[in-house]
């Protein structure tokens, strides 16, 4: 019994917390060319677009290149593609990127670092972060268009009113 | 009263996080996963009930995350339970760790996963695919001034349990360097410990494996090149004969449209638990799980061709064989994407054959497959058919297998995505069929509510928009996500 309050208990908390706005810690990461990024100094240049995605994943290949679009559309969003595939499918990572002419920095999560601080399932899962650090917008799953969501939330977070 | 204590507790508890949660160097993130299970079984339990909670709790530069499953009881595919007992409930802590990370550093207690390089001398993971647990218990430390990257490592297995194996306390010991030496050119060492409990007649003892690897690798605009080369040195217990090596070697040209691929592998006598070996074959399959080899060598090619935003080919073959060429397997896999504003059509071909003349078998795979997108209609809708032949030949047996496969996926709206999958196995002997259902609902911006019905195959599953992996299922699934 007493078990099983502890769950409902758990289960309240996180009911109860899911209408904080959630802000992110600062974090640093390796990107594929070896170049250092934290996630402090890229905010104190403008808001972060985190896409995680994966080379299996037939939705992320439909994503990148619309998500791809958008990063050229807005030079002051730093775009951040997390691939959540192994380490050992490093090159596969790196050929897809360059052959899809990726502009977005790109990330390989190997050790889940980064998808365990944003609790991430599934694949693809994006994240808007604004320049305080808090997430503003999440999505699960891509179906075309709806980059043009993410759209609609960039401009919000750009003009300030979120 | 003890009772009242317990929800005195808890209520505070609660309270206070939500407090500290409004403070700007306090926050709580994570997501809670509820799953209401109805199996179709006869004489067997009908309902479980599974809960999962992952929460990070962070202050400052501290963090402590944790994982927690309750399984009331465990839902089981292939395991019927006739009669609920005590026993069958279970409650674990998936995952428990503290970690503090501020600019060069980062050191992490308790649940561990990390990789060296390409995770040929290194890779402790929880291998969902497998049914694996290669996650340490332990300490991990990172220092990552501009141009290394430092790692140390120490922890036991915490639950690897095979068929065949007990892996639970083996202990891994590694460290790990990479250097930054010139602009794309990185280039990295290590040496890892592996110390495997072994049960003897009259005690414990441990086999001492220690891991030695190098690496480099070279990125530009115009190049990738990624090598690596480890050696497993037995040092106790086992004779020094059975030492093994590694080598691995990926060679990419970037042309304005044309991305080109060759590489190489070599694997002899490195059947070490806690290595992940690159494949090097689009199917993802090592020689080493079709048979039981000491030497594995193969080649791969690939082609990318993509003049335009609207066309995209990509071809891909590969070979592996063993130190006699008496196993072999070979993958073929073909793709063309074509996008318009308001459809895109992807036709695939994939082949895959496997022959281990020792035990007298030979299997080949076929998979053609088309899927369309359709985005211009007032639900955006994606339709994907494959056909599988399988064809096995065992000594004088000879079995063909026909796998036919469609999948419709549908977003009706923001709130309602829904998707059908059918999947078909059959040949004279054998009808296996696979249909199932799943309706995607968004409920507010924080929580996700899915529900399945029917069976489905199991493995990385794609539908509704996502992907992830799912275990073999019959029954109607109820599962509620929210995230926080």
């Amino acid at each position: 019994m007493k078990k099983t309050i502890f769950i409902v208990a758990l289960l309240v908390l996180s009911m109860s917390l899911f209408a904080q706005t959630k802000k992110i810690q600062n974090m640093t990461f390796e990107d594929i060319n070896g170049k250092k990024i934290s996630t402090d100094k890229l905010l104190a240049k403008g808001p972060i677009v985190l896409d995680f995605w994966a080379t299996f994943c037939a939705p992320c290949m439909k994503s990148l290149p619309a998500y791809n679009q958008l990063a050229d559309k807005y030079p002051n969003v730093t775009f951040i593609a997390v691939s959540s595939d192994s380490p050992r499918a490093k090159d596969k990572v790196i050929k897809t990127v360059k052959s899809l002419k990726l502009n977005m920095t790109t990330v390989i999560d190997g050790n889940r670092s980064i998808q365990k601080a944003f609790n991430v399932k599934e694949i693809p899962e994006t994240y808007l972060i604004n320049q305080k650090g808090e997430i503003v917008f999440h999505h699960n799953g891509y179906v075309p268009g709806d980059e043009n969501k993410l759209a609609t939330e960039i401009d919000k977070v750009l003009k300030g009113t979120k | 009263m003890q009772l009242n204590k317990t929800s005195l507790v808890f209520a505070l508890l609660i309270l206070s996080f939500i407090t500290l949660n409004a403070q700007d160097y306090f926050s709580i993130s994570g997501d809670n996963q509820a799953k209401y299970i109805y199996r179709v079984a006869e004489d067997s339990l009908k309902n479980y009930f599974n809960d999962e909670l992952n929460l990070n709790v962070n202050y400052n530069n501290l963090t402590f995350g944790m994982s927690f499953k309750a399984n009331l009881p465990k839902y089981n595919q292939y395991e019927a339970i006739d009669e609920l007992r005590p026993s069958q409930i279970s409650y674990q802590w998936d995952e428990r760790f503290l970690s503090y990370d501020k600019d060069q550093y980062f050191l992490q207690a308790g649940t561990i996963e990390e990789a060296f390089g390409s995770g040929i001398t290194l890779r402790a993971w929880n291998d969902k695919d497998n049914d694996r647990d290669k996650r340490l218990d332990g300490a991990l430390i990172r220092y990552t001034p501009e141009y290394v990257n430092l790692k140390i490592v120490y922890g036991a297995l915490r639950n690897d349990i095979t068929e065949q194996q007990i892996f639970k306390n083996d202990i891994v010991t590694g460290v790990d360097a990479e250097v930054n030496a010139l602009p794309g050119l990185k280039l990295g060492a290590g040496v890892t410990q592996y110390k495997q409990k072994e049960a003897t007649t009259s005690y414990l003892a441990y086999n001492h494996r220690n891991i030695y690897s190098g690496r480099g690798s070279f990125l530009n605009n115009l190049l990738s090149i990624s090598t690596e080369y480890a050696e497993i040195r037995y040092e106790h217990n086992v004779p020094k004969t059975h030492r093994g090596h590694a080598f691995y070697n990926s060679n990419s040209l970037f042309l304005e449209n044309i991305t080109l691929n060759i590489g190489y592998k070599k694997y002899y006598n490195f059947n070490y638990n806690m290595s992940d070996l690159p494949a090097l074959n689009h199917y993802d399959q090592l020689l080493s799980s079709i048979a039981n080899i000491k030497t594995e060598e193969g080649l791969s090619g690939d082609i990318s061709y993509s003049p335009n935003f609207s066309n995209e080919i990509n071809m891909h073959y590969s070979e592996a064989w063993n130190e006699n060429f008496k196993i072999r397997f070979a993958n073929a896999f073909a793709e063309y994407k074509y996008n318009a504003d308001d459809y895109g059509i992807q036709a695939e071909y994939e082949q895959i054959e496997t022959k281990n003349q020792p035990a007298n078998s030979w299997e080949k795979e076929m998979h053609p497959g088309v899927t369309f997108d359709f985005y211009s209609f007032a639900f955006p809708l994606t339709v994907k058919g494959k056909w599988g032949v399988k064809q096995q030949t065992h000594g004088d047996d000879e079995i063909t297998l026909q796998q036919p496969f469609i999948q419709a996926d549908i977003k009706l709206n923001d709130l309602f995505a829904f998707s059908i999958i059918s999947e078909f196995e059959f040949n004279d002997d054998k009808n296996e069929t696979w249909v199932g259902g799943e309706l995607k609902a968004n409920i507010g911006d924080h929580s996700e509510l899915k529900i399945f019905a029917g069976k489905e195959k199991g493995g990385k599953v794609c539908r509704n928009g996502v992907c992830k992996y799912q275990t073999p299922f019959e029954g109607i699934r109820l599962e509620l996500s929210t995230n926080f």
